[in-house]
């Protein structure tokens, strides 16, 4: 039986604005759905709470959905978001198992965002899966730059 | 824990699809429950969220796991914690609480039934347990609402 090797993967960018002006955009859905590009978003900011998002044409079933639980909720400087299930139809193994980790830290600039991902595909979807979420983490960080830049905080 | 539960069934005019894809469908959701939002993972183990109010502070969310999805006849969910702006529920429901929907074939129809189960006896919970048996009856008549609405927009559109 083939080993399952366990992927992980830690990004970090810093940026001009306060840890607590980060968190929140990191919890906010109308600034999720910003820098996410994603069509609706449902946070239920706490821990046991629950985020989830959805893309494509949200009025009819949806095309693609992430979600995850909220294991832990520590504001403004980190959320562990775990029982990852993505959603892209019927093909897909739904469960993923994949952690998401964000933290917030001062920073002289302002503050450094850092998201760690850690997951065990059990599926060879789910390391394509990876793949795609390691792309699309530096999409949202340059999503979070354009976000800030439309709408600048004081 | 002793637990209580609703049950609370109608006869319907459309097909066991119609029905089923209603009850997993956004933007339908949104109608017939008066959401704001809705997102729906429409498989086994998925997920079945809807919030209400404002888009960054909702009054209401309520998140499901959709633990059987067998369409067109039968979806059962798993309640996650329920958020309310205006405060945590003042119980918990019993751990194996689930809302059951079963659709039949009734005639040219079908039958809609929902069970929800869980709730405590305790009379901490009276008052959602009576709220909750008002809103089966408002869903199904938004339900309703909604087909009728459907079949006025097609018979506008032919």
């Amino acid at each position: 039986m083939p080993r399952i090797k366990k992927r992980r993967q830690e990004i970090e960018e810093p940026f001009g604005i306060t840890p607590e002006q980060m968190f929140d955009i990191l919890i906010t859905p109308s600034a999720v759905r910003s820098w996410w590009g994603a069509t609706t978003v449902i946070i239920d900011a706490r821990k046991g709470g629950s985020w989830v998002a959805a893309a494509g044409d949200g009025d009819k079933l949806s095309e693609y959905v992430s979600s995850f639980e909220i294991l832990e909720f520590e504001q403004p400087r980190r959320i562990l978001l775990g029982g990852g299930k993505y959603f892209a139809g019927e093909n897909w193994p739904i469960r993923t198992g994949m952690t998401t980790e964000l933290n917030v830290e001062p920073h002289p600039a302002g503050c450094v965002l850092r998201i760690v991902q850690e997951l065990k595909p059990a599926d060879p979807l789910l390391d394509d899966y990876f793949d795609a979420c390691v792309a699309g983490w530096q999409n949202s960080f340059e999503g979070i730059r354009n976000y800030l830049h439309n709408h600048p905080r004081e | 824990m002793k637990t209580r539960s609703h049950i609370h069934e109608e006869s319907f005019d459309v097909t066991l699809d119609q029905m089923f894809k209603l009850l997993v469908t956004p933007s339908a959701i949104r109608e017939w429950w008066g959401a704001s939002r809705v997102i729906v993972m429409a498989r086994e183990g998925g997920v079945w969220t809807a919030a209400w109010g404002d888009e960054d502070d909702p009054d209401y969310i309520s998140t499901a796991t959709l633990i059987e999805y067998d369409p067109p006849r039968k979806l059962v969910m798993k309640y996650g914690e329920y958020y309310a702006k205006s405060g945590s529920l003042p119980f918990k429901f019993a751990d194996d609480a689930v809302t059951r929907f079963t659709i039949e074939p009734a005639g040219s129809g079908c039958t809609l039934r929902v069970e929800q189960t869980g709730f405590p006896c305790d009379p901490v919970a009276d008052d959602f347990y009576a709220a909750c048996e008002t809103g089966w009856k408002n869903t199904f008549e938004g339900i309703r609402n909604f087909l009728n609405k459907s079949t006025t927009d097609t018979a506008q559109h032919a």
